[in-house]
């Protein structure tokens, strides 16, 4: 597809035209969260330079209506033993609080070139986590052009989902599109993650792509809603 | 995730004109992102990096390690915590990344990774240091008799253990009869109702004993006020978990924290707790949602957190950048430092139509002007920001050329005077100055200071960019040393002659690969065959790598969070015998020289195709736009004119009488790929619908049946 061109405005992101959203800490929701479908809430990080998980969220969700999931971030796939356990227990919390727990997502910026070890380390956390909560990734749009093809497939079986980030910071990665053509046939379920108020125009053949689930999109602190 | 590196130094340097630029650069994300650091102060900049260098100008504490900026790519924009883990040296784990939930509580942190959590007041957290303090102060207690010490450090082991079993949990203290025994029930029992978020008759235990003496009386004090906040605390939280904005808060019960936290230390001014206690009137100011307190505070806070010579106190800084700054508002600070940081803050762009970065209103003079006394002591940096306002509030480069007089010759710049002399930079390229070049190189020789000699050299390529001469930036005695901006010239700008030179007399390595590769890609896209044929030679025999594919080589794909040097480009694919296993093709170099003898021979114009197709030239082309004849983003712009499309080869090829029936089923064959695996083009020209699509494989399969092409394929896309 044609990049926009200078004077060109393409369509910015915007919450009210999408269903699925991630809610990070230091944002407060808006009110027209509650009709989402999905909501992705990040609960706190596993970092490698901290004692002890790092929680980002002062108390249980209790929404009800939208599915939720609870999103792990972290910087390391050195994972303490418990963790898994810990995380099926607080999403455990969150069921019985009333809400819709859909399942745990883990945020983890996984260098294209080690995907291998990411495959590994998400198979054997699938294997710790019940059955009953879904197990979603923050994927990279570099994965799928540059990654080895055999990791990604490791991948599929294992993640119910990856959510594909188009952005950094708080822009659309410019070139999008270019990493889109090459992620023609992506072999895993997958969702496009946007960033609020991001520039985005959908790549031809997206929607037509069979692993093609939706978009999720990521909410800005904003200064009155 | 992948870095927008160039885009956000479009911001950094060009933030008053980031529309411009961002048609001249070809991107078309202008906005400046809030996770960059860079070594100039700027609205663009984190705000913690902002911080931090306004910390080294004052307390003179360190950006970066020299250690960890020796080696590899020195950065000019970056995410923050590259700025972190560039301050910590080598091999050491990293220095900073106050941890939220140590820096929230201020107290020591459990041992296990998981076990405090029991709830998402992370109550638990103080359960492992309580229990040894308990134990130690039980068993300094000579009223409470032996065994009554044994059954009730027993109930306290266990609580240690579990904490996330609390509620559960059922003490047998029967055996307690002793006055003060009984005290050290009542408290644990108080621990226990506590951990299990139980908070109204935890509060009553500990109220209990608040007759006692000693170490019950005071902690049960201490541990009251944080029973009545933790229960402030549970009436903050809206239906996701999150805080509710201030004025949805409990304000009573906040109020009555601060009242027990005040009586806790009105009765134990010196006490165990006094400091944790007084560090918490931050916490409720911030619950209160009392800005000119926390301006206060954070300001008391800053001014003493760091130390000359070593990292900066991360953890205060982090602390004030969550909980003072994101309002935007400046009432009670005092502090130029964190009035800087705000003030350029409120100077960042808005975003379409909204703003989300902070609440309050974006800076003007005035608001500035107001802020004048406190900034008695630093004059300097207020002028920064007087021009700042100018500069990037209103686009008033000529503003900033009268507030900011040329100093540019200095043997070592602060950060505060770095950036008013590169603002002062920017300020004579947006008005025009025939002498700006000269002022940006004038600054090389002082910017020593961790980041700065990137920054400048950033300014000089942005004017000679804006100049049409960066091809200058490359030649002999050029002051452009960084591998960036010097790989960045030869991937946009170089045309053939230039990267011909670059690729033997590059300044190093990578620089010359990346010309040579750039150079032969062009040249097969140009079809520039004999030219090809010459520098081909360059490249020589090399050894071909796996099937690990080839990696992320250009300066665009350049991610300072993972990387501190440039990959290599996949050069040889050119090498003799890079190409040797195409299908129905001889190599490349064979290739070429047929074509140089004949450009529209069939095979070989199939074969080249076969080459851009099998050794990672698809997309080569995809940000040529034909309607204005050039590149839409800027780069390969170099190498002039439209460079070859795959599928018009095969177009060509199924109209030509000259070509026989294998050559036919060959390019229906690869035709029929392009839209593999999903219908998506990656062979460039037109799209063509299904219906095409499915007349070029019946076409193949009714006319060329037996052909190794037509078996080759059981299905379109």
């Amino acid at each position: 597809m044609l990049l926009a061109g200078c004077g060109g405005d393409p369509d910015r992101v915007r919450a009210d035209r999408y269903d699925s959203f991630w809610l990070w800490a230091g944002v407060s929701a808006p009110a027209e969260l509650g009709r989402a479908k999905s909501v992705y809430i990040l609960d706190g990080e596993i970092r490698h330079d901290a004692r002890h998980y790092v929680p980002l969220r002062a108390g249980t969700p209790t929404a009800r209506g939208p599915e939720l999931w609870l999103v792990v971030r972290t910087d390391t796939l050195d994972w303490p033993d418990e963790a898994a356990a810990a995380i099926a227990a607080k999403a455990d919390r969150w069921s019985s609080a009333g809400t819709r727990v859909a399942g745990i997502q883990v945020d983890f910026d996984a260098r294209t070139k080690h995907l291998d070890d990411y495959a590994r380390f998400l198979a054997s956390l699938r294997r710790s986590l019940p059955p009953r909560y879904k197990l979603s990734i923050t994927g990279l749009m570099d994965w799928s052009a540059n990654g080895d093809p055999a990791a990604l497939l490791a991948l599929r079986g294992v993640v119910d989902e990856v959510v594909i980030q188009t952005y950094q910071g708080r822009s659309t990665i410019w070139g999008y599109e270019r990493y889109f053509e090459r992620m023609r046939g992506f072999p895993i379920p997958f969702k496009v993650g946007l960033v609020e108020n991001g520039r985005w125009i959908e790549p031809d053949g997206l929607r037509a792509e069979p692993n093609f689930k939706g978009y999720v999109v990521f909410l800005l602190p904003r200064a009155a809603r | 995730m992948k870095s927008t590196a160039w885009l956000s130094i479009a911001v950094v340097i060009g933030g008053a004109s980031g529309v411009a630029w961002s048609c001249a650069g070809g991107g078309y994300e202008t906005h400046w992102d809030a996770d960059v650091s860079s070594g100039m102060l700027s609205p663009a900049n984190d705000t913690r990096s902002n911080f931090i260098l306004l910390l080294s100008d004052r307390d003179g504490t360190i950006v970066a390690d020299p250690r960890a900026m020796a080696k590899g790519i020195v950065p000019f924009d970056f995410p923050y915590k590259v700025l972190i883990e560039r301050m910590t040296p080598p091999g050491v784990s990293d220095a900073g990344g106050a941890d939220d939930h140590d820096a929230a509580y201020g107290l020591s942190p459990d041992n296990k990774y998981f076990e405090y959590d029991s709830g998402n007041l992370g109550l638990c957290h103080t359960n492992r240091s309580g229990a040894e303090e308990y134990n130690a102060a039980l068993n300094d207690n000579p009223r409470v008799p032996a065994a009554e010490k044994a059954v009730l450090s027993a109930a306290r082991a266990e609580l240690a253990k579990a904490c996330d079993k609390a509620g559960e949990m059922r003490f047998a203290l029967d055996s307690v009869s002793s006055p003060e025994g009984r005290a050290f029930g009542h408290y644990l029992e108080g621990s226990r109702l506590f951990y299990a978020e139980n908070l109204p008759e935890a509060e009553q235990q500990f109220t209990a004993v608040a007759g006692s003496s000693g170490w019950v009386a005071e902690t049960a004090s201490y541990m009251r006020f944080r029973t009545v906040l933790a229960a402030a605390m549970k009436g903050t939280v809206d239906q996701w978990g999150g805080i509710t904005p201030p004025e949805k808060r409990d304000r009573a019960a906040i109020g009555r924290a601060d009242d027990v936290r005040l009586a806790y230390l009105t009765a134990f001014p010196k006490g165990r707790y006094a400091a944790s206690a007084r560090g918490f009137e931050r916490r409720i100011a911030w619950l209160r949602g009392d800005q000119a307190k926390l301006g206060v505070a954070y300001s008391a806070l800053l001014r003493t957190a760091s130390h000359a010579g070593g990292a900066p106190d991360i953890a205060s800084v982090e602390e004030a950048d969550r909980r003072v700054i994101p309002p935007g508002d400046v009432a009670g600070i005092s502090d130029p430092n964190l009035l800087a940081v705000i003030d350029l803050m409120r100077l960042r762009p808005k975003q379409g139509d909204e703003n989300y970065d902070y609440l309050g209103p974006r800076l003007d003079r005035a608001a500035l002007e107001r802020q004048q006394p406190f900034f008695k002591s630093d004059p300097a940096l207020f002028g920064y920001l007087v021009a700042a306002e100018a500069y990037y509030g209103r686009h008033q480069p000529r503003e900033v050329l009268q507030a900011i007089p040329d100093a540019a010759h200095q043997a070592r710049f602060g950060y505060v005077q770095f950036s008013r002399q590169v603002l002062r930079g920017l300020a004579l390229d947006a008005v025009g100055d025939r002498n700006a070049r000269g002022f940006w190189l004038s600054l090389l020789p002082g910017a020593t200071q961790p980041y700065q000699r990137a920054t400048v050299e950033l300014g000089l390529y942005r004017h000679d960019q804006k100049a049409g001469a960066v091809g200058r930036l490359l030649e002999t005695g050029s002051p452009i040393l960084h591998p960036l901006i010097r790989q960045k010239v030869i991937e946009d700008d170089a045309g053939p002659e230039l990267l011909r030179q670059q690729a033997t007399g590059g300044m190093t390595k990578q620089q010359r690969e990346v010309a040579l590769y750039l150079l032969l890609a062009n040249e097969l896209h140009h079809g520039r065959y004999r030219e090809f044929l010459g520098d081909q030679q360059l490249v020589g025999n090399r050894s071909q790598p796996g099937d690990e594919g080839y990696s992320w080589w250009s300066v665009s794909g350049y991610e300072p969070t993972y990387q501190t040097e440039l990959t290599p480009p996949p050069l040889y694919v050119f090498a003799n015998g890079g190409s040797a296993d195409l299908t129905a093709c001889p190599d490349v170099r064979a290739t070429a020289a047929s074509l140089a003898a004949d450009p529209n021979a069939i095979r070989p114009r199939l074969c080249l195709a076969e080459f851009i197709r099998r050794k990672g030239f698809d997309g080569w082309n995809s940000h040529y736009d034909a309607q204005a004849e050039a590149m839409v983003t800027q780069a390969r712009n170099g190498f002039p004119g439209r460079p070859l499309e795959r599928m018009a080869i095969y177009t060509a090829v199924l109209a030509s009488p000259a070509a026989t029936a294998d050559d036919k089923a060959f390019a229906l064959n690869r035709a029929i790929r392009c839209y593999a695996p999903s219908g998506g083009n990656s062979c460039g020209g037109a799209d063509v619908d299904k219906p095409v699509r499915k007349a070029w494989y019946d076409r193949l399969k009714a006319q060329y049946p037996d052909s190794r092409w037509a078996k080759d394929l059981k299905y379109y896309w």
